[in-house]
């Protein structure tokens, strides 16, 4: 901008020479004070006896009343009764009142950092109100209700029709095959001799809800489970409510594999509304399968540097790194609707489930040797085994 | 009532101020655009965070108030911040147009203004904060501060800033 003036038509060479010597622009308090260092810097008194006419001088006359404002500097020196005088030009009717000259940025300043304090005033006070306002509803510890047979006994015993007439597709939704992993140390439980199944997961989570349903129901043909509980989702969370199974109180008998499970929290919320209630802890060997793939390079997690879940660690041999299908998908639905139709392989609620449940039951086979041959070499393994192998 | 004609010429701001002005607009930027894309094309992963953490992503960008008056908060911020970026180009720094300079402060304002509603949805309607949204609100907070110390000074409310000061 400083050099504006000095290709501006019709300037003599003593001001273009006073041009060059402005290298910055004129300052508040310049302006508004007049110092003598700035008389000096902006022309002098020279500029000063020859003032500026109403209207800004030549190049403000120039330019005209456009948006841009008028220049300033080249102006007169304002140290000077003559400079004081083109002040007084300026000021002439017609241009408005001049902005008085300001003391100070002192109350501007304090006016602009009272508004970002009242800002960050406004956010702790979220906070505050967040942390201990509480939830109006405090959830505590639920009673356990056990699935009814009629829930229970569809969802562990569908025919092995329908897992072969389903495959690995389903018409409604997308199911996303499970994780193969390479060259790992095959699971095996303390105390045990059998490939391990670890399941990590949260009753609230409406991601561990959609996949627990093709858990139970690869589970089943490989063993026995039971103890398997009623549970929904969160009422509060995304997907709100969806219909599913809780493992807290499950037990798995199954000549194959040896299964563990955590239920990490309810889904009830704390007292203090801040989260759920803490149900199941990983033991030792668990948490270090966690912090072994239960991390960003396995999963995606939609929070860096926390657990996700669900998790499903098949042997070491496969992961389910989250939801095999959304629990969009399982929305409005009861637990005995869902349970009802899985004998139903043109359902595509069905088809999302058990495709989901042809993967993880060639998931177990691939740790556990390919047993039992029954459901091992079935049409329906068979096609997620070859999806998995070029996944 | 001062008129723009009131005013002395429009000074540049130091130069580190119109770079930070643009490098935070352009992070406001990339952010908003992850978040476009991700709420069109559904990029959130099936999980749900470990130990119920605060920060739940996908139930706040799939909440009721992810939505500002039928339109997607993250495609408001990315339109937010296409126009901060541009506001915040050094030649637009050096507008002597004071309508420039007048509209980056509004949307300032009105950008700390909507931040500060959606924290409050997110910490007491959603329950969760999403870790994306609160680096925007972050942004957004620290280019309403830059602004704000800024651009006042330049249309010389409470006298004009020395060049030291800003």
């Amino acid at each position: 901008m400083a050099d504006d003036n000095a290709q501006r038509p019709g300037r003599t060479a003593a001001d273009k020479e006073r041009s060059r010597q402005q290298s910055r622009p004129v300052t508040g308090k310049e302006a508004a004070r007049g110092t003598g260092q700035t008389g000096a810097r902006k022309g002098g008194a020279g500029n000063g006896a020859k003032g500026r006419p109403a209207g800004g001088g030549g190049r403000a006359a120039k330019e005209g009343p456009s948006g841009r404002r008028p220049p300033g500097r080249g102006g007169a020196g304002r140290n000077t009764q003559a400079g004081a005088a083109a002040r007084g030009s300026r000021q002439a009717p017609g241009r408005g009142p001049r902005r008085p000259a300001a003391p100070g940025r002192r109350p501007t300043a304090m006016l602009t950092w009272g508004i970002v304090g009242l800002v960050l005033v406004s956010v702790a006070v979220l906070v505050i109100v967040k942390v201990t306002g509480g939830n109006s509803s405090p959830g505590g510890p639920t009673s356990f209700e056990p699935a009814p047979a009629s829930v229970a006994q569809p969802a562990t015993n569908i025919p092995a029709s329908v897992f072969d007439t389903v495959g690995v597709t389903s018409s409604a939704t997308a199911v996303s095959p499970p994780e193969v992993l390479k060259n790992q140390k095959p699971l095996v439980f303390t105390n045990t001799n059998k490939p391990g199944v670890f399941y990590f997961g949260a009753e609230f989570c409406p991601y561990c809800a959609a996949e627990r349903w093709p858990l139970v129901a690869a589970l089943s043909r490989f063993g026995k489970l039971t103890g398997l509980g009623l549970m929904q989702s969160s009422a509060t969370d995304v997907y709100p409510s969806t219909p599913t199974f809780t493992f807290v109180r499950a037990t798995y008998r199954s000549s194959y594999v040896e299964l563990r499970t955590v239920e990490t929290e309810s889904n009830q919320l704390n007292s203090a509304g801040t989260g759920y209630t803490t149900l199941q802890n990983p033991n030792a060997q668990e948490a270090s399968i966690l912090k072994t793939y239960d991390t960003g390079k396995y999963v995606a997690s939609s929070t860096p540097g926390q657990y996700s879940f669900p998790f499903v660690d098949i042997g070491n041999k496969v992961l389910v790194p989250g939801a095999s299908f959304s629990p969009s998908l399982l929305q409005g639905l009861s637990h005995s609707q869902i349970a009802q139709n899985l004998n139903n392989a043109k359902d595509p609620v069905t088809e999302a489930i058990v495709a989901a449940a042809n993967y993880i039951s060639a998931a177990i086979c691939s740790a556990d040797g390919q047993q039992p041959a029954s459901v091992c070499t079935s049409k329906g393994v068979q096609t997620a085994a070859k999806a998995m192998s070029k996944g | 009532m001062l008129t723009r004609d009131d005013y002395e010429v429009l000074t540049a701001p130091a130069g580190w101020r119109m770079a930070l002005a643009l490098v935070l607009s352009l992070m406001g930027l990339g952010v908003s655009i992850y978040l476009t894309v991700a709420h069109f094309v559904g990029t959130q992963a099936l999980t749900c965070p470990g130990h119920s953490s605060i920060i739940n992503c996908a139930k706040v960008t799939t909440s009721a108030q992810s939505y500002f008056l039928g339109i997607p908060v993250a495609v408001l911020g990315l339109a937010y911040y296409l126009v901060m970026s541009a506001l915040n180009l050094p030649a637009a720094w050096r507008s002597e147009d004071w309508r420039v300079h007048g509209l980056r402060l509004a949307l300032a304002v009105v950008g700390i203004v909507f931040a500060l509603y959606l924290v409050a949805a997110e910490l007491l309607i959603i329950g969760n904060i999403c870790i994306w949204c609160t680096s925007v609100h972050v942004v957004t907070f620290l280019l309403f501060v830059l602004v704000l110390t800024t651009v006042p000074p330049m249309l010389g409310w409470g006298g004009r800033a020395t060049d030291e000061a800003y």
